[in-house]
């Protein structure tokens, strides 16, 4: 019983980590069609950032803070390159690939090759149902629930969401009720961003990140953004949860070398469904 | 005058789509602009909504140059427009593709909706309560929470007047709206126009069919090859000689007579 809750509890904090990811896919895609493959790439660039700022003697809160808008603004530096001209969105999808390619490099050589951690939120352990759960799980699952919450309450109840998806929906139209359509793309990229560099420093302290760690988050995050059609943050979150779990489960029952195959396995099998789904709608 | 429109000239290749025309539309006037396939009508709507510049000349709304604006900025001083293709923002609903006209006043940001900081608190209700009028007023209250797509035409034209009207505009322009509608919601459409124009409202109307112009515009402006031929009220139009042949002249398969 204690080994199936730990297991649990540390498959729904990743499953949080890849739903923050898989949320700054939906927002980036809703608005501007691009698929960021850069998403992973904030969130190392994020942890490593406010590791450094601790390591300089800022004070935790302070150091996260800041990592965050540091890793906003990538977003939004990442987000001018890719949406540069009038390029179509899979050119500016191939374009993050390689603003993700640069920023692992980038990052390699300011802080190397070796996985980094720092201390998350101390205090003794809780013991839950035969688990002993550091707090860090729940400082993940708090932040990242407030943080859905607001998002999903702007995007789909106000009429700043509305503009935002008006963009994506018809940008013709939108341009022409005085929207900027490049702005609202630019935000996107910025809250992705944000998005990513907020997984990375909650993450950090449970799960060592390295320079190329950036990859693996793309793709499970990316992985749980397809659970919701790249549109849907509610199913985003749900595929989030359903990924992470299984790959705990996988690496707890059976061995962690399958952990990242059985997660890529159900993501070809999503990606069948979603394609198969497509197809659907496309013929309706 | 709200519009001035000064020696406004647009090629296309070797074609002077607009050539030399001067048009002033003075506040509260319903001005009709029509003319046969080809004339310029399109091609001075979009100079004046700012999807096309011009090569030459200058448009003045409200005394402010706005040739060299584009259609955003032209937006936010208050000129609104509805296509003659409906543009819907699918997967919203009629409230919702209502709500989004506001950009052109609402000044908050994403930061300041998420944080539901005072600027957004009061732009937020004011929003809705503006999109919501101008979905009584153009007779869409029954679907506001219908997905946009699901309206018939007619319906959906008067969406985009109302999401329009949503941006409270000082001038709107109409491309062609009662192409393609039939009789009742012609007629819907006519009673519609007459009450905005008797609200105050500037609207500049470009249309295909003679008819519809003619029962709700105050002046009528003909163009015939991007020239301006003829000016006047709708019964002076009628007798005109030069549009009469300019209209014959192009349309002998008959579409200046009905909607296609």
């Amino acid at each position: 019983m204690s080994a199936f809750m730990q297991y649990l509890v540390t498959g729904v904090a990743r499953g949080f980590l890849f739903a923050l990811l898989a949320t700054g896919f939906v927002i980036t895609y809703r608005v501007t069609k691009v698929v960021n493959f850069a998403q992973g790439a904030y969130a190392v660039l994020g942890g490593f950032i406010a590791y450094s700022l601790l390591r300089a003697g800022l004070p935790h809160g302070v150091s996260e803070a800041a990592a965050v808008l540091a890793a906003a603004l990538i977003g939004l530096l990442f987000g001018s390159i890719a949406l540069l001209g009038n390029m179509t969105p899979i050119a500016s999808l191939i374009t993050t690939i390689g603003l993700a390619l640069l920023s692992e490099a980038v990052t390699m050589l300011l802080w190397n090759t070796t996985p980094l951690t720092y201390s998350g939120i101390g205090g003794r352990d809780l013991v839950f149902l035969g688990a002993s759960i550091q707090r860090q799980y729940l400082l993940v699952v708090g932040v990242s629930l407030v943080v859905l919450l607001v998002l999903w309450a702007v995007l789909d109840r106000t009429y700043v969401g509305k503009a935002m998806t008006a963009s994506a929906s018809n940008p013709y139209a939108a341009r022409l009720s005085g929207i900027n359509v490049k702005r609202m793309g630019l935000l996107s990229f910025a809250l992705g961003g944000a998005l990513g560099g907020i997984a990375g420093v909650l993450i950090m302290p449970l799960f060592p990140l390295s320079y190329d760690g950036d990859v693996s988050l793309s793709i499970l995050g990316f992985a749980a953004a397809i659970f919701g059609g790249l549109i849907s943050p509610g199913l985003a979150l749900v595929g989030g949860l359903a990924f992470g779990i299984t790959e705990q489960f996988v690496a707890g029952y059976w061995s962690p070398a399958n952990q990242s195959a059985a997660a890529l396995a159900l993501l070809i099998l999503l990606l069948l469904w979603w394609e198969r789904r497509q197809r659907v709608e496309g013929a309706q | 005058m709200l519009l001035e429109i000064e020696d406004l000239v647009r090629r296309f290749g070797g074609v002077r789509a607009v050539d030399d025309v001067h048009l002033a539309v003075p506040a509260g006037e319903l001005r009709g602009l029509i003319g046969p396939n080809g004339a310029g009508k399109s091609t001075l709507f979009y100079l004046v909504s700012g999807h096309l510049a011009p090569d030459r000349g200058t448009i003045r709304f409200d005394g402010q140059p706005i040739e060299a604006l584009p259609p955003a900025a032209r937006a936010r001083l208050g000129i609104s427009l509805t296509f003659q293709t409906v543009h819907l923002f699918q997967g919203m609903t009629v409230l919702e593709n209502v709500m989004v006209g506001a950009h052109s006043w609402t000044r908050h940001e994403f930061v300041e909706a998420a944080l539901r900081l005072r600027r957004h608190r009061r732009e937020e209700p004011l929003i809705k309560e503006r999109a919501l009028a101008a979905i009584e007023r153009t007779g869409l209250a029954e679907w506001a929470g219908t997905p946009a797509e699901a309206l018939p035409l007619g319906r959906q034209r008067a969406l985009q007047i109302a999401r329009a009207l949503c941006s409270t505009p000082k001038l709107l322009l109409l491309d062609e709206p009662a192409a393609g509608l039939r009789g009742d919601e012609r007629r819907q459409l006519t009673h519609l126009l007459a009450g905005l124009r008797s609200e105050g409202l500037t609207m500049l109307l470009v249309e295909h069919d003679i008819g519809f112009v003619s029962d709700v515009a105050d002046i009528i402006t003909v163009l015939d090859r991007g020239r301006v031929i003829a000016e006047g009220t709708p019964a002076q139009i009628r007798a005109d000689e030069a549009v009469i042949s300019a209209y014959l002249g192009s349309s002998m398969d008959g579409d200046a007579l009905d909607v296609v």
